[in-house]
């Protein structure tokens, strides 16, 4: 155990660090302010500079490592942890004298439930040892023992309190977790898992209508969202124009969830299907599990299938790879949706 | 191509090179640099989002004369490079002028943002 200052212009604030244990995740669990999006390793948010030979790099080949200026002491909150007691120099926009009351915390849990839905995309369950109560669209990280750093997924169950989080995930050609799930599913796996995380969220509270633009697993989160929606009657009262994408019809999973949520309020929901690879010497069928199908990519079919005056003026939430993220940020801007609109997590 | 009159501008390209809407990356006089029309003007920026050095040729989406970063949705007035929405550092833009269909800027020095707002690199631990 090791104690970690982080400190800024404006103050400082003590938080003990276990061993291993990221400085991310010790100020977290604590409510330390401080700044994160995928505490992955992916988006270089949490950086923060650190004096040399304090701290020991938890993942050197974290994706977002090479956007870090070493010669100035930057390291990733999320990928270090403290060599020692030590000081980190965190941005002067942090009030570090403002705790937060969203404490993530970590747990020894067990991955069960592996379920294969298509050829490359899995849902599995992961059993806490204790109830927690996520908000609709956070995540969780999580890491096998053998994994370097932790990975980021959302869930895509939603009850207010809970010890089971359900998550579906994309095979990813050589990685550690998605061999695990992939090649050698067993059941009772141990992980760890941290959270939950994240800002790409829901509240009833606001009475908004819904556009939701995913892309295979990028559903995730948005899966949740929309349970917690289903809910509370959100849809008798709001609308949602959703399109749901894949390269293939037998990418396509969830579907059976999709059309019995359609069916709750089928004046207010729309979900279409866009699938964007060509299916040769076939006609695309019309109705894929009682859902409208068009070939394209999700953006387009979007712009096609509704149009300005279905993204205009709501709440969007989309997921998905990061091309896709940003042709989808780009039809939402041009249907004059305000950056603060518009919510998603940047994983990959 | 530089100036033969003042060695410190250089043609980036034809305007015709550059897209009716997005940004487009350009090597010249040893800086890189992304151009967009504007209107009936063009600008010239640095390649990188002035928040946290995302290189904007992949990240910058252009709609009418709105520039955003989709790496946390930072945006400007590509015109007169001023915030909107939650972006905290305006963009900066090359002096830049049209020449007979095609745009010069003025390359004597490269364009940089300052990522060291806190002054954090003379920070004494």
């Amino acid at each position: 155990m090791t104690e970690v200052t982080f400190i800024n212009k404006g103050g400082r604030l003590t938080v003990e660090c276990k061993d291993g244990e990221s400085l991310l995740q010790a100020g977290l669990r604590q409510g330390a302010p401080l700044p994160y999006a995928c505490g992955a390793g992916v988006c270089a948010t949490c950086v923060a500079r650190a004096k040399p030979g304090t701290t020991r790099d938890l993942w050197p080949e974290a994706p977002a490592a090479g956007e870090l200026k070493v010669d100035k002491g930057e390291v990733l909150l999320c990928q270090t942890s403290a060599a020692k007691d030590c000081e980190i120099l965190v941005s002067s926009k942090i009030d570090l004298s403002s705790l937060s009351s969203l404490r993530p915390k970590r747990f020894k849990a067990k991955l069960i439930d592996i379920c294969n839905e298509t050829s490359d995309v899995a849902t599995f369950r992961v059993q806490l040892p204790e109830t927690v109560s996520p908000i609709a669209g956070q995540y969780f990280l999580l890491r096998s023992p053998d994994m370097q750093g932790f990975r980021a997924y959302s869930m895509t169950n939603y009850e207010s309190s809970t010890d089971a989080l359900d998550f579906v995930m994309k095979k990813v050609p050589g990685g550690i977790f998605s061999s695990h799930i992939f090649s050698e599913p067993s059941e009772d796996m141990n992980v760890e898992a941290f959270g939950p995380m994240g800002f790409a969220t829901f509240s009833p509270s606001e009475a908004r209508d819904l556009v939701c633009l995913v892309g295979g697993s990028g559903i995730a989160g948005i899966m949740s969202v929309l349970k917690q929606a289903e809910a509370v009657n959100h849809f008798k009262r709001h609308k949602l124009f959703m399109v749901f994408g894949a390269r293939r019809i037998e990418d396509l999973f969830f579907l059976s969830e999709l059309a019995s949520l359609r069916a709750t309020a089928p004046d207010n929901i729309s979900i279409h299907i866009a699938l964007s690879d060509q299916i040769d010497g076939h006609e695309l069928p019309d109705i894929i599990h009682d859902l409208p199908a068009h070939q394209g990519f999700v953006h387009d079919v979007a712009q096609t299938v509704g149009g300005d005056e279905f993204m205009s003026g709501r709440l969007a939430f989309i997921g998905g790879p990061p091309q896709m993220l940003n042709s989808c940020i780009a039809s939402l801007l041009s249907s004059g949706l305000p950056v603060s609109d518009i919510r998603y997590d940047r994983f990959a | 191509m530089s100036d033969s009159k003042n060695p410190d501008w250089s043609c980036v390209c034809a305007v015709a090179d550059l897209p009716d809407q997005g940004l487009a990356k350009f090597e010249v006089a040893g800086l890189t640099v992304l151009a967009a029309r504007v209107e009936d003007d063009v600008r010239v920026i640095p390649p990188f989002c002035p928040h946290m050095s995302e290189p904007l040729v992949e990240s910058g989406l252009c709609h009418g004369l709105t520039l955003t970063c989709s790496k946390h949705l930072w945006q400007w007035n590509l015109k007169s490079g001023e915030i909107q929405g939650p972006a905290e550092k305006p963009l900066k833009f090359y002096p830049s002028e049209i020449r007979d269909g095609s745009v010069w800027i003025d390359a004597s020095s490269e364009l940089v943002y300052d990522f060291d707002e806190d002054e954090d690199d003379d920070f004494e631990w």
